[in-house]
């Protein structure tokens, strides 16, 4: 079972015995226990049909009979929760400790604490680290390395704890594409030399197990031993989404801190993650940052209880472990599925767009990264997230797209085009995937090239997008209480940032053509025309939309968007530039007509329009109610449009008011799960 | 609606019209939509049928309709997690925030930030304060003043982040029984004193609105502003039982930091709670212990995302304050009314007993504490402890028990027996209570005051008591891995502690005796006849068992069990004391044939007999194998045993390897639920 920890090319064990690989006594359940087809869609029938969901890497997924285990520990909890509290509460934890405990070969269960998430054990690992530099044990200066890719999460804690208190750290960057374990090890081990520098100490070394963005398996046992020879103090390994999609043996690893979600790829719900910590270190100062009555009982029991909290995903591991089992090769098949098919998919879409993958086969899990065709024009990060954004919401495929930005003198590699390829999806792979899902997205980016789209062109599409329109379609209400915007608006709000200035101002110039160039029929028409679309849209929309909310979310999260949008500097903005809002509403509607969706009760629904119609009557109220996804950038789809219709296109809302309306989405696109 | 925060004995507002408090808009629902007995039933149909649930301080309520408001959440996440996350997510939390800053009267909707709990809150107030002495920004020595009774997780929460970076600590000890506010509030303005002496500055003043035990509602705006007249640096309130239970301005109260858990008296799921900071804190250093992406962008967003979580019990507060609109006069109509009913009901208790209220009743919330009669000896933490077992197990009431101890020279309160009143127990009201669950509660302690019980002779019962017998009853396995428990037991194990060592030693006594009396018949026999009973039992628990979690589970549970009874300590000891355990196996089962439960599907079940059947050809696993719950002390009731058993009784076991097994139910009382 070692080498599946660092699968070299030559000896990738992936293809061999399974059995060979499994800690725990191989009982081969009976074949037909084995979960067909059909039973694996109804375990994960909660999904939303029709999308191609190949990113289970991001968020994982949790089959229905977990869900139902976690619900009966929910209500076992709330049946009596004085009673579980004494009795229930401490054994479940335990069971699933031990469970775990034995999948990843620890010594002890007092090695293998439960937390929320790989962020939480982040933040133990250096909170311990800020504590030995501030009561002086560390020297300022000494170090911390990582690899350039860490987890957001994992570098703003360190900016949190570490920094503050004098530490310092070194990235290496990691080399992407890879093609060998060597590049990463070499360039590693030039890392340390440089936090070693001027008499330093390396106090930690932060290694991932498997990348997040780029997605790469790490040599992380070899990485480990460098550690050790370069008399590193501390590793930790960041290993978020290994359980599930590589053999975890925490000894044969020999890290001192070791921490994976199973949320991602071992079935748990939301959210669940070990933190296995070596006996040796869990003797020292390592404590749960949430503090309660069990202080100083060992992190395992200080994270049994942080006070009164939901702890059923933390109960359902054994479980988990029954859901595995109606698998062939229980956890270790579906391991070894995920990535050969994985690997399937990705040479299909290399060989489709003509391009590469990010790493070779051996260095691959369930996910894969592969090149983006160069014709696409990927430049930047947030082209990168328009093309996701675009792909959820027009193709319905749900995948992360990253942005390769070279260095200087860097070469890149070349597509079929030879063009340079700078951008990579990830694809995901687990068991409720299908072929279809991939080819759709082969299908959606090979048609975009087709069609010379590239990220500064591509189709509109609404950024609030959501499977709950009720939201943004129910008639808003007047404000009792409107929160101080000037505030938020000074704070830097980091943006998805749809639109660039530059954009902007060319949309402008573009704008100003068509309207002196008299297609834009600029009358009282057009609210009729608004009207009318939305009344037959929301008749539509109201027999189709199925899943609303409890009804007081809805109002409340209206009355939210509301706020949200009515600051004054914003209404201001719109009182003055009120010829763009109409344009604006105008070619919302074009759009809502002329969207032509895959899912028809997805994508045919119109972007709230019925504001605009009584704009001049009660200008105010209806520039604070009119939510910001009608700021969208329409490309009238010609088949469907008028042909007074089809020039109006790259009208762009003006940036401001568009930050204020994003600081509902502005969860940083490249950290928002893996943690 | 200032008064209520600070309820002085003439200026009672609970009993006015409760419109008045209200900050929301006077919307009455109609009448025909208030819920009726059976609907609050219905809603509350999850909680164990046949338990006296006078306990809601300790963990709360959730009723369906918020729960499926809950599963909804959740499967919205489930259903596309990445669509969620990007257009879901942000703006539901922020609908929460803002039904929340509404209420509590908060400036702005960044003041509230949404925790797992109070425990949370207290390590973000706490990391802050001990950066200020780490950096040298606070002096050493400067202090920390609190009540004595403040919650156990604040109190370690202070000497994980504050002792041991050079802050000193005072407590004031709230005077308990208590009469009127300014008993407190001098007692208070002592500490400070004590706190700034020898030029010390002291910096965070830590009050607790209501406290949890003993519980009294706390002059919390007098305090505040004593601790600005006295020049305290920040003032933090602990109202982990406030919101649901009063009325909660935090304007008013004037504090720089305030928490309250929703799901105590909110009627939110496991958990949630508010954390108000006002403004200007919230642009000094406060920060989320787990650290994301969002770090740096105030702690309202640090809140809202530190990984993937399940987020569904922040998201659900619309729903719940839909749910309280179906009560007359919403949220302020249940206060009143449980405030009510609670007195009403203690008062009730304290007539029947003969003792007294905690504190008066304008100084009582939906929680009342009740003086337990002298004659039940309550001497020790334990014995309290021993008490609330004993009624949860034996007479189905979940209710909280206070050992108070006298400091030298204190005189205590008497009661109609003129013994002193060294406990009390802790009512809560909620929606779903009944009067007889309170009548139950009188009753069992009438009867045991009327059978001269003391919490030295209580009635046995089995400690390990719990719904799912099944975890005790499977067939347990041989185990492939033994934890070191060596360990383990040099570890200090906080205990329930049943048996003392002096009870142990009594017990021995008493058992030398009968045996010599030769009333007790040791022979092979009584094995056949455990037997006979257990078969029997255990077809009819088979029968009976509703509630059986995922099979896995069972598995594992037993295993664990078995885990910790295995150690070699335990083995030799067992061994050597072979006679005591044939004893004590007799005993359970004695215990199990007579018990004479209230609820039959509850106490019915025996104790695990059958390992005792086989001891001496296979001691060791069986010694092994035995469930510490059948250390139990066994008082036959005498109406259903033979003659020849009547004068077993009070055979206790050793107190070390009760230790080891009780590893599982270490949680701590006192601090169990109220964070």
């Amino acid at each position: 079972r070692e080498e599946i920890l660092i699968p070299m090319a030559a000896d990738d064990r992936r293809n061999g015995d399974l059995t060979n690989h499994n800690h725990r006594d191989p009982k081969k359940p009976r074949l037909s226990e084995f979960l067909t087809e059909s039973d694996i869609r109804s375990e994960f029938a909660h999904h939303q049909t029709g999308v191609a969901r190949v990113n289970n890497g991001s968020f994982g997924c949790c089959p229905s009979s977990v869900l139902d285990a976690q619900r009966e520990w929910q209500l076992r909890f709330l049946r009596q929760p004085d009673e579980f509290y004494f009795n229930g509460l401490r054994r479940g934890l335990l069971a699933s400790r031990t469970v775990i405990s034995s999948l990843i070969n620890a010594d002890d269960v007092d090695e293998v604490s439960l937390v929320d998430n790989a962020t939480t054990a982040a933040a133990i690992v250096l909170q311990r680290v800020g504590r030995c530099f501030s009561e002086g044990k560390y020297q300022k200066e000494d170090t911390v390395v990582m690899f350039h890719c860490a987890f957001q999460s994992v570098k703003k804690s360190i900016q949190a704890y570490v920094t503050r208190v004098g530490g310092s750290t070194v990235e290496v960057r990691l080399p992407f594409p890879v093609s060998s374990n060597d590049e990463i090890v070499s360039a590693f081990r030039e890392g340390l030399k440089k936090g070693r520098a001027n008499g330093r100490a390396v106090r930690l070394a932060i290694i991932d197990h498997i990348t997040s963005m780029p997605c790469v398996l790490m040599p992380v046992r070899e990485l480990v031993n460098v550690c050790r020879e370069e008399g590193v103090e501390e590793v930790f390994v960041d290993a978020a989404h290994a359980i599930g999609s590589v053999k975890v043996d925490v000894k044969e690893i020999g890290a001192d801190y070791y921490v994976s979600n199973l949320h991602k790829w071992f079935f748990c719900p939301p959210s669940i993650a070990f933190f296995y910590c070596k006996k040796r270190s869990s003797e020292l100062d390592v404590h749960h940052p949430v503090v309660s009555h069990e202080f100083g009982n060992g992190l395992a029991i200080e994270s049994a209880w942080i006070g009164t909290r939901d702890y059923s995903s933390q109960l359902v591991v054994p479980s988990v472990m029954e859901f595995v089992k109606r698998f062939e090769g229980g956890i270790d098949g579906i391991m070894e599925r995920n990535h050969d098919e994985a690997v399937r998919m990705g040479l299909m879409l290399c060989n489709a767009w003509g391009t590469n993958l990010g790493s070779p086969p051996e260095m691959c899990v369930g996910m894969v990264m592969i090149g983006l065709p160069s014709k696409l024009c990927v430049e930047s990060d947030e082209d990168a997230v328009k093309l996701r954004s675009y792909l959820r919401v027009h193709r319905l495929v749900e995948v992360p797209v990253y942005f390769l930005g070279l260095r200087d003198g860097e070469e890149g590699v070349r597509d079929k085009d030879s063009g340079v390829i700078t951008a990579y999806v990830r694809i995901s792979r687990q068991v409720y995937n299908e072929t279809e899902d991939y080819e759709r997205l082969r299908d959606a980016i090979t048609e975009l090239v087709k069609d010379q789209m590239t990220c500064q062109n591509l189709p509109p599409f609404g950024i609030f997008r959501c499977n709950n329109k009720a939201l943004e379609e129910e008639e808003p209400q007047t404000l009792a209480k409107v929160p101080e915007m000037a505030e938020q608006t000074e704070k830097p709000i980091r943006l998805l940032n749809f639109v660039s200035e530059e954009q902007l101002e060319e949309s402008k110039k573009e704008r100003g053509e068509r309207v002196e160039d008299g297609t834009f029929q600029r009358d009282r028409a057009l609210y009729e025309i608004l009207k009318e679309n939305k009344d037959k849209k929301d008749a539509e929309f109201n027999e189709r939309f199925k899943h609303r909310p409890p009804k007081a979310l809805a109002e409340d999260e209206t009355e939210f968007l509301d706020k949200l949008e009515m600051s004054k500097r914003e209404y201001e903005r719109q009182l003055a530039d009120e010829d763009e809002q109409q344009i604006r509403s105008f070619q919302a509607a074009v759009a809502a007509r002329s969207a032509t969706p895959q899912e028809p009760q997805e994508a045919a629904l119109p972007p709230p329009a019925s504001a605009t119609k009584e704009h001049k009557t009660t200008g105010k109220r209806n520039s604070a109610t009119r939510p910001f996804n009608t700021i969208i950038r329409v490309k009238p789809q010609l088949k469907k449009v008028k042909a007074t219709e089809e020039e109006k296109k790259e009208i762009s809302g003006p940036p401001e008011p568009l930050q204020t309306g994003l600081a509902l989405v502005s969860y940083s696109d490249e950290s928002e799960d893996d943690d």
